[in-house]
């Protein structure tokens, strides 16, 4: 009986501890499905903030964004400050130098990449253009003409005359408004000029912003606007509420020295001279370090309404200081200058002294003056750089073996120039001339050549002059950014390194380091005209009379890539023939390998296919033609005016003896971008002309040109298009038997798609890419008149290429009235090598011929009569603004700086001529292909040659391209436009191209099958972003207006030739004759919400309701079937 | 008995066996029951939680930085649905599908403007705001002072620089029916569990 109550006690305490644990267990499962389904319902919830549009991120560098850099010793430190100042002016960034230890010294560099920003309110979103003020009097502006009468004089218009007043505006009528009126927070906008004057200077104190007025002025006015505000003097305060700009400024002139009564009633500006001493000292000690001071005032000045203070912190204020013609009298007067004088002698100086006002204008509320004494000394200043430029060596007219001369890693050129520069140009180049010998000049210079280092071309850099010395004075010039020619003309194409200044005595010509006193360059030199700052501080360089300054420049290295047209020309009729019947079975050209397998040998045509194709010529002259004899041509052996056309320019293929077989003179210039030939030469359109039988154009950016540019030389490093072309900047043998041959493998189409492809302008395949010596061996050409069939010659490689192209493309260069540095042109490579300068001939390796070279002094056709005045100097212009208003010129102090006459004077830059350099590239042999070249120019920029198309323009017409664009937004959305053209002849031609987003060229067939896609008067149009529509041969002086029809969602934005306009969607502008108008339609994105939120909360309510449901069910069940249990039980 | 042909005989079950046999079936009933109550209060417990959840205190979670110091980005807090909210409350409220959180400035029929200095005053009173860090006009495209109308709120985001809010036209005052609740304690991180305080403009 105990061992059961025992048992029974262990069995329910058992039992309870499972309950226990179970319950835990049970406690735990529910936790943790509250926890998830809490988790899975939390919802996302934004906090909103605007989308920054600028792009930028927000940033300020702290000590992380800096790494300390040692420095072992103190001429270390200053090679490596130097280096790293030095990429700090170029990177922007900020060096310091700190101490860490007597013999150890850091630097701390900054290496964070991201510029330090803070959003501002123009980050956010695009400036709202001014809503158009709406009259609300329904009648429009009239004045009765002579038309609007009838001869009897009785009036027969039917118009009201009447003119707009401000009471017609909608808010002229009520012109306080309600919210003002009642609760006027008593913030008004200010645009306010203030003067003020005293006997030596005006200062001119602008403030634009807002500011918030004084409780008692807004009292004031909604007393007023209870009463008859129109009749009340007093209706001033009411307006001050409205509009400040309206108050009476009592510090005008006129109204200047009024008394207290008017000032309570007006907003001005209150000025009184300082009477704390500290600040005399402070401003004391800020003007002697500009000279000794002569005169100084210090202001305190606030702006007040009824003699109440108003905060100027939300203001912008810009205050400007300038003498009085008494001030500036006596600081011009000989009294003074003899004072000048006589303290500048006692002080054992001997320049020249002058006053100077010094104004100190940047704090607000406080503004101050000096009259200071200076020295003004007279100075020069040079600008060098040093330009790294390929050595030519001059030799004798006559080489007695050009192989002998390549063996010796030299390549031969023919120098045309006729020793210009820039004080003497256009002296005209002496161009190379037929038959002259096959190795003697080709004109009256000596031969030279360019010698090979390693594999490339040898340079030298060499300390040059690159823009004319300029005779300055300190008073005019205190600081390197009034200048600094090199950088505001050429970018970044040079750095400046060192400052030099001529030790006394010295040749102020000389380029030796020991003449010169030289300074490395920081960013934090600075000139003076002090001797004691100089002294005190060695950032400071000392400028003294008669000093020489030359500032030395360093070429930044970079590779810049420009766009390039490419065509493919093919000389066979394609098929491979297995007989020389020319019929029956054949293989395409990419299938050589497959039929030289099968058959041993192929035959194909080349008499007159492809770009030889007889349709292709117009006239009755030589026809230039490819493929030479070599390739079985019809035309291999034709002659121009006794020279061979088309194959090496010697007597020996009846041709004359010119120099390395060249044949010049084939092409005279260019008329419209396109090539003039010679009178009795008969050509194919090779270029730009338009399609061609045998020719497949890459006109659509398929190819470009990379070029590794030192400074201002640029030299052709490779070819970027279906497959690079690199290393053209290097030059190997083809073959090693080959020694006395030169080349750098120009093979641009060797994997052009066009390749082994069917040409549809000429019906047929292209040429098969035949090189190497087991399919020349095999592969048989056309019979040529009076010639036996005969293989195909091999490369000079021995390898296969697509032989047979052409190039062309064009850069601008800026030449500055002040540029005198190099403008040259090298070449060297075969075949066919014309370069114009705008429509001038000036570089001509015509025919197909052995690579050879030319030198071209591009001065020879520069004419600077454009950019020099009589006297000879550069002609300098007004500097401008992005409005094309003149920059006004600012003294170091940061005032307008006027001339003796109290003219405004302007920042003056260069007068700069635009000038087009186009160059045309064939390859008419199958031997080899070279084309080297190298151009030292300043302000070079690769051109889209549809700007180059521009010229083709009919006369007296321009065009004008449509651009899209998009900001804060990427999509593929269509937006329509309505084009409107008034001016332009009914019968107005369409003539456009377009160009998506990627550049590439749409096909005009395709777009005219859109009916969306009309151009034409009153028609609409639709782009995307990134699309150009570019539409030419409108006529001279036509109108256009086009109109963006629906820009819901984005804030637009209408640039024309970069200028913004007001009238977005609409750009309204008048075509000018041989330009191109660019208009840009820019859609700003609106904000966006994040992509955050979820579902929402509906799918979670359901669910719960069920579960709720189906708990309430079993709940039910469970209780029914226990009721049912319990009954059973009883 | 008499026993059909082919039938065998069935002996009766013992004792033993019958209790073995209670004991089963009293197991398999108790596990049944136990079975039954655990997924019956999981379910409840769920239905609860998912209630609670969405009818009354929903959980949310902090997008974006126009609330800081506040509440900063990856914050969870507990909101209660309530339509009564003072001056100063966060609250958090639909727009365009989303939810936004923004501080209470103004109630219906509050004139509220804002100076350059982003000062603001409700009906005249400049209002303390010891909650922002910096004040800011901030971007501001309608016309002050502002009366708020009739069922809706002011309200203004803590990081006024950046913050887009009742200064937009494009939000504007916000309607009372849009409202979801008031914000009342940060639940997440640990290390800032805390009641959100009002901060009740004085």
């Amino acid at each position: 009986m105990k061992q059961s109550f025992l048992a029974k006690l262990r069995r329910l305490m058992d039992r309870r501890e499972i309950k226990r644990k179970f319950t835990l267990v049970t406690n735990i499962i529910c936790c943790m499905i509250v926890f998830c389904i809490t988790y899975v319902l939390i919802s996302p919830v934004v906090t909103q903030e605007w989308q920054a549009v600028c792009g930028m991120e927000e940033h300020t560098h702290t000590e992380e964004c800096y790494a300390e850099v040692p420095v072992e010793d103190e001429e270390e430190s200053g090679d490596e400050g130097g280096a790293l100042a030095e990429e700090a002016a170029t990177t922007g960034s900020a060096v310091s130098v700190s101490e860490k230890s007597s013999s150890r010294k850091t630097k701390k560099v900054l290496i964070c990449t991201l510029e330090e920003h803070t959003h501002s309110e123009s980050c956010y979103y695009a400036a709202k253009p001014e809503e158009e003020e709406e009259y609300i009097c329904g009648l429009n502006e009239h004045t009765h003409t002579s038309e609007c009468y009838f001869e009897n004089g009785e009036l027969k218009c039917t118009q009201q005359e009447h003119l707009h007043t401000a009471a017609c505006l909608a808010s002229g009528e009520n012109p306080v408004d309600e919210t003002v009126e009642e609760m006027s927070g008593g913030i008004v906008p200010i645009d306010r000029e203030f003067t003020y004057e005293n006997e030596y200077i005006t200062a001119t104190v602008a403030i634009t912003g807002k500011i918030r007025l004084p409780e008692t002025i807004e009292t004031a006015a909604a007393e007023e606007t209870t009463a008859d505000a129109a009749d009340s003097d007093d209706a001033v305060a009411v307006n001050d509420t409205a509009d400040v700009n309206d108050a009476p400024d009592v510090n005008d002139a006129e109204t200047q020295g009024d008394t207290a009564a008017e000032e309570n009633t007006g907003l001005y500006l209150d000025v009184v001279e300082s009477e704390d001493m500290d600040d005399y000292s402070e401003y004391e000690e800020m003007a002697e370090e500009d000279g000794d001071v002569m005169l100084l005032q210090v202001f305190d000045y606030s702006l007040k309404m009824n003699g109440e203070k108003i905060s100027l912190k939300n203001c912008t204020v810009d205050a400007t200081i300038t003498a009085k013609p008494e001030l500036q009298e006596m600081m011009d007067a000989p009294q003074a200058a003899m004072y000048a004088a006589e303290e500048s002698e006692s002080a054992g100086e001997s320049v020249n002294n002058y006053m100077e006002l010094t104004t100190y204008t940047e704090e607000k509320n406080v503004m101050a003056y000096a009259v200071v004494e200076a020295a003004n000394p007279s100075f020069t200043v040079q600008y060098y750089a040093n330009i790294q430029r390929a050595v030519k060596t001059d030799i004798g007219a006559t080489v007695s073996d050009p192989n002998a001369l390549a063996r010796q890693n030299k390549l031969l050129l023919i120098n045309t120039d006729n020793g210009s520069t820039a004080a003497n140009s256009n002296k005209g180049g002496k161009m190379p001339k037929n038959g002259t010998g096959v190795a003697t000049s080709p004109n009256d210079n000596p031969l030279s050549y360019l010698e090979l280092v390693g594999n490339r071309i040898k340079t030298q850099e060499t300390l040059t002059e690159i823009y004319k010395s300029e005779e300055l004075t300190y008073q005019r010039a205190p600081g390197l950014m009034y200048f600094n020619i090199v950088l505001s003309n050429t970018e970044s194409e040079y750095q400046l390194k060192e400052i030099w200044v001529l030790k006394p005595g010295r040749n102020a010509d000389s380029i030796k380091r020991d003449d010169w006193e030289i300074h490395e360059y920081t960013t934090t030199t600075r000139f003076t005209n002090r001797p004691e700052t100089a002294a005190k501080d060695s950032n400071y360089i000392l400028i003294d009379d008669n000093a020489v300054i030359r500032l030395v420049y360093n070429p930044e290295e970079t590779t810049e890539n420009m766009p390039a047209h490419f065509y493919d020309y093919d000389i066979t009729g394609g098929k491979l023939y297995q007989t020389s019947a020319l019929s029956g079975s054949y293989y395409l050209p990419n299938e050589l390998d497959t039929a030289l397998s099968e058959w041993g040998n192929v035959y194909l045509r080349s008499s007159e296919e492809g770009i030889n194709s007889n349709s292709n010529y117009q006239g009755s002259g030589s026809r230039l033609a490819f493929g030479n004899a070599n390739m079985g041509t019809k035309y291999g052996k034709a002659t121009w005016d006794g020279n061979a056309l088309n194959t090496a320019n010697r007597a020996t293929t009846g041709g004359k003896d010119s120099f390395r077989f060249s044949t010049f003179g084939l092409v005279t210039g260019l008329s419209g971008g396109k090539l003039q030939y010679n009178t009795g030469v008969d050509a194919p359109k090779l270029f730009n002309e338009g399609s061609a039988a045998g020719k497949t154009n890459y006109d659509n950016n398929e190819y470009s040109l990379d070029f590794q540019r030192v400074g201002d030389t640029y030299t052709l490093s490779a070819v970027r298009g279906a497959q690079t072309a690199s290393k053209l900047d290097e030059f190997r043998h083809p073959q090693s038997k080959h020694n006395h041959i030169w080349t750098n493998d120009f093979w641009p189409m060797d994997s052009a798609p066009s390749w082994g492809a069917y040409d549809s302008v000429a019906g047929v395949y292209h040429d098969p890419k035949i090189g190497s010596s087991a399919k020349t061996s095999k592969v048989h050409r056309q019979l040529s008149s009076g010639e036996n069939w005969d293989t195909i010659a091999e490369n000079d490689d021995a390898k296969d290429h697509n032989s047979y192209f052409g190039m062309q493309y064009s850069v601008t260069f800026d030449l500055s009235s002040s540029y005198i540095g190099p403008l040259e042109y090298y070449f060297f490579g075969d075949d066919d090598m014309w370069v114009f300068l705008n429509d001038q001939l000036v570089c001509d390796i015509g025919g197909v011929h052995s690579a050879v070279g030319e030198y071209v002094n591009l001065w020879d056709y520069i004419d600077r009569s454009q950019l020099l005045d009589e006297k000879g100097n550069p002609i300098k212009e007004p500097k401008k603004d992005a409005n094309g208003d003149p920059i006004p010129l600012k003294d170091k102090n940061g005032n307008p700086v006027f001339d003796a006459d109290g003219n405004p004077e302007y920042e003056m830059t260069d007068k700069v001529q635009t000038y087009t350099l186009s160059f045309f590239y064939t390859e008419r042999g199958a031997s080899g292909s070279t084309c080297w070249m190298q151009f030292t120019l300043p302000t070079v920029a690769g051109i889209d040659l549809d700007s180059v198309l521009d010229e083709q323009l009919s006369e007296n017409t321009g065009s004008l391209s449509i651009e899209k664009k998009l900001q804060g937004v990427e999509n593929t959305e269509w937006f329509e436009f309505d084009l409107q053209f008034e001016g332009a002849d009914d019968n107005y031609e369409p003539d456009y191209r377009l160009r998506d987003a990627n550049g590439n060229l749409v096909d005009n067939e395709e777009l005219s099958q859109n009916n969306d896609y009309v151009i034409a008067d009153g028609s609409r149009f639709r782009i995307r972003a990134g699309d150009v529509l570019v539409i030419r041969n409108l006529p001279k002086d036509a109108t256009f207006q086009v109109t963006e029809l629906n820009c819901d969602g984005y804030q637009p934005v209408v640039t024309i030739d970069g200028a913004v306009q007001d009238t977005a969607p609409v750009a309204r502008g008048t075509i000018t004759v041989d330009k191109r108008t660019q208009v840009v339609f820019t859609n700003v994105a609106s904000y966006e919400l994040p992509a955050t939120g979820g579902s929402g909360t509906a799918n979670w309510y359901i669910m719960g309701a069920a579960l709720c449901m189906m708990a309430l069910a079993l709940g039910y069940k469970k209780v029914k079937v226990a009721r049912e249990e319990g009954g059973t039980d009883m | 008995m008499r026993l059909k042909r082919n039938q065998t005989p069935v002996a009766s079950p013992s004792v033993e066996q019958l209790e073995q046999q209670l004991k089963n079936e009293r197991h398999r009933i108790r596990y049944l029951y136990a079975l039954r109550t655990t997924v019956y209060t999981i379910l409840a417990v769920a239905a609860l939680a998912i209630l609670v959840a969405t009818l009354w205190l929903p959980v949310l979670q902090i997008y974006g930085t126009s609330m800081s110091p506040t509440l900063t980005e990856g914050e969870l807090v507990l909101a209660v649905k309530t339509k009564n909210f003072e001056q100063g409350q966060l609250i958090a409220f639909y727009y365009n599908n989303k939810i936004l959180v923004k501080r209470v400035i103004a109630g219906p029929g509050s004139w509220v403007d804002i100076d350059d200095e982003g000062t603001v005053y409700v009906d005249r009173v400049a209002i303390d705001e010891p909650y922002l860090v910096e004040k800011d006009y901030g971007m501001c495209d309608i016309d002050l002072p502002c009366q708020v109308p009739d069922g809706q709120y002011f309200v203004l985001g803590d990081h006024r620089s950046v913050s887009m809010d009742s200064r937009s036209s494009a939000i504007g005052c916000v309607s009372i029916d849009n409202v979801v609740g008031r914000l009342v304690v940060r639940i997440w991180p640990f290390n800032r569990i805390d009641l959100i305080n009002s901060n009740s403009i004085e």
